[in-house]
């Protein structure tokens, strides 16, 4: 055999030919019948190993997963599609059961253990299961495992059992992380491409849903949001709630509140916090007097909430500053309301950025307060109005 | 059983299953033109809504993979032509050599013997081979990449994968001289 045409095979295989090495290739798969068969001898390999390597991981993914914990994963099911009462649970069972046996009658869908149903789906969308491929239509039961894929020009709505739901836009992919069903796992949604929005239910302590990309991981424990997905980043935006978000690759990431957004790209991501409302007046404020009051909005009293990853409520207040301590800020607002307010976290402590501000302020400075609610209030970030006044 | 679920099933879905038979004969016409393999899966994704949609017309045309493989070519093309983004080779000519020889007919038993020859074959390659190759093609792997996570050095990879290739090769054409054999003597 040609030893020069077998090199240029090998890198042409290895997706590393040149194109001058792509053009020797194809003149002498053209003029030599013999390369011509080497030729497609090695690409049908070459195929095959993609086709048996896909099924070796899946079916090692399959093995990890013991029988117990499927059983296990099928009673939760059943009680998550339940909402308290053993009659709901019982008429919910019943109808899961004939829906899921009429499409299984008429798409020879195999029975499976479901986590998310289809539906609204325009145009093609398919599924692959393992290495069966199904024309999905709205209602079918999608399992762990399952890649879902929307062509040009179609989208889809997944809902899963817990009432979070995935749009998928055009020419999207996504799977259905395996290790989703596993017991305290977190629910995994692989996006391959394209892009998706999604409004995620509030999910159980410790089991956050996680939106995973080629680059990029989006932590969420209940939110809304858009993700897409292009060759060389990753582009998220949140539009309530908080999302963890960070490289695959590691590092430190960001909790991106509603309203940000961030781009994972190469090694770096790029953090844009909520772009805040335009100032009210270049003029420091007369307060008392004037004859309008510009637009500010109080945090709530009662804060209920415990979980530090979901913001509750956001806005802006414009007070000027009772007191301040080591690492909080005591400001009446505009509307005569006093709050307390204390910085972001931040890598396993108050923000520094936030607390050397706050150290500069003092008793009756006119601040803007851009603030969240979590389980404390918190400020994203502060201006003083009043500086010239200081000065 | 499964013939009568065939000759109830609606022209679509029998489609899916011819689809699905001669899925690696369509995917060699793809990855032969555009070569990595994530992007070839989005190809057949977008042949497989082309060929559905056009029902009709690929029922009406006799060859179903040869009509499904001059699809999935147009595809391929499309594809570039929506991304504005041509590949490394823009020269047509030379996407044509490869895409014909891809797509000259290999007898769907000929796919077949070799999918269980290479099962077997593969099954016999010590694990640091079998994880580099399952690297490389399952999780669609190249370069530094690949040999950073295979433990392997660079500049042996290509050669190393180059000689596994050829290991399976052989590992296969003994398999199937083998597989004939027996299956003669068996007959006799």
């Amino acid at each position: 055999m040609n030893p020069e045409f077998e090199k240029l095979l090998s890198h042409y295989l290895d997706d590393e030919a040149s194109q001058e090495e792509l053009r020797k290739l194809a003149e002498l798969i053209k003029s030599e019948n013999e390369c011509r068969k080497r030729y497609q001898e090695e690409l049908r390999i070459h195929v095959l190993l993609r086709e048996i390597s896909l099924e070796k991981i899946s079916s090692e993914k399959e093995k990890s997963r013991d029988r117990r914990k499927n059983v296990k994963a099928n009673l939760r099911f059943v009680r998550q599609t339940s909402h308290g009462t053993l009659w709901w649970s019982i008429a919910a069972s019943f109808a899961v059961f004939a829906v899921g046996l009429w499409f299984f009658m008429k798409d020879r869908q195999l029975p499976v253990q479901s986590i998310a149903i289809l539906s609204e789906k325009q145009s093609a969308v398919t599924v692959e299961r393992g290495q069966e491929i199904f024309n999905a239509e709205n209602g079918f039961f999608l399992a762990a495992g399952d890649a879902v894929r929307t062509s040009s020009g179609s989208s889809a709505i997944i809902k899963f059992t817990d009432s979070t739901v995935i749009e998928l836009n055009a020419s999207t992919s996504i799977v259905l992380n395996p290790s989703s069903i596993e017991e305290n796992a977190e629910k995994q949604v692989d996006i391959i491409n394209g892009s998706i929005s999604a409004e995620i239910a509030k999910q159980p302590e410790g089991r956050s849903m996680v939106f995973k990309t080629h680059n990029a991981k989006a932590v969420v424990l209940g939110t809304k949001l858009e993700i897409s997905v292009e060759s060389e980043k990753t582009v998220l935006k949140v539009r309530e709630g908080l999302v963890y978000f960070r490289l695959l690759s590691g590092g430190d990431g960001y909790d991106v509140p509603a309203g940000g957004m961030a781009e994972a790209s190469g090694d770096t991501i790029k953090y844009t916090p909520k772009p805040l409302p335009p100032r009210p007046k270049e003029e420091p404020m007369k307060l008392g007097k004037e004859e309008k009051k510009p637009k500010s909005k109080d945090p709530p009293e009662n804060i209920t909430n415990k979980n530090d990853r979901i913001i509750i409520e956001d806005g802006n207040v414009i007070g000027k500053v009772k007191s301040t301590g080591k690492d909080f800020l005591e400001v009446t607002s505009i509307n005569g309301k006093t709050a307390r307010y204390i910085p972001e976290w931040k890598n396993g402590g108050y923000s520094k950025d936030m607390l050397r501000t706050i150290d500069r302020l003092k008793p009756g400075d006119l601040v803007s307060i851009q603030w969240y609610v979590n389980d404390h209030i918190r400020i994203k970030k502060i201006e003083l109005l009043s500086d010239k006044e200081r000065k | 059983m499964y013939m009568k679920e065939l000759g109830r099933m609606d022209e679509k879905s029998k489609l899916f299953l011819q689809i699905n038979e001669n899925r690696p004969a369509i995917m060699a016409v793809i990855v032969a033109m555009v070569r990595d393999f994530n992007v070839s899966d989005d190809i057949f994704q977008d042949t497989i809504v082309e060929i559905l949609e056009n029902a009709e017309r690929v029922q009406g045309a006799g060859n179903f993979l040869l009509y499904a493989k001059g699809i999935a070519r147009n595809m391929v093309l499309r594809h570039w032509r929506d991304k504005k983004k041509l590949p490394v080779t823009t020269d047509q000519s030379v996407l044509e050599i490869l895409a014909d020889a891809a797509s000259e007919e290999t007898p769907q038993e000929a796919w077949h013997r070799e999918k269980i020859g290479l099962r077997h074959c593969l099954d016999k390659l010590p694990e640091p081979r079998r994880k580099l190759f399952v690297l490389r093609y399952g999780r669609n792997l190249k370069g530094d990449q690949l040999a950073k996570e295979a433990g392997v050095n660079i500049s042996s990879l290509r050669t190393t994968l180059a000689r596994i290739r050829q290991l399976l090769r052989e590992c296969i054409d003994s398999f199937i001289l083998r597989s004939e054999q027996e299956g003669l003597a068996g007959e006799s």
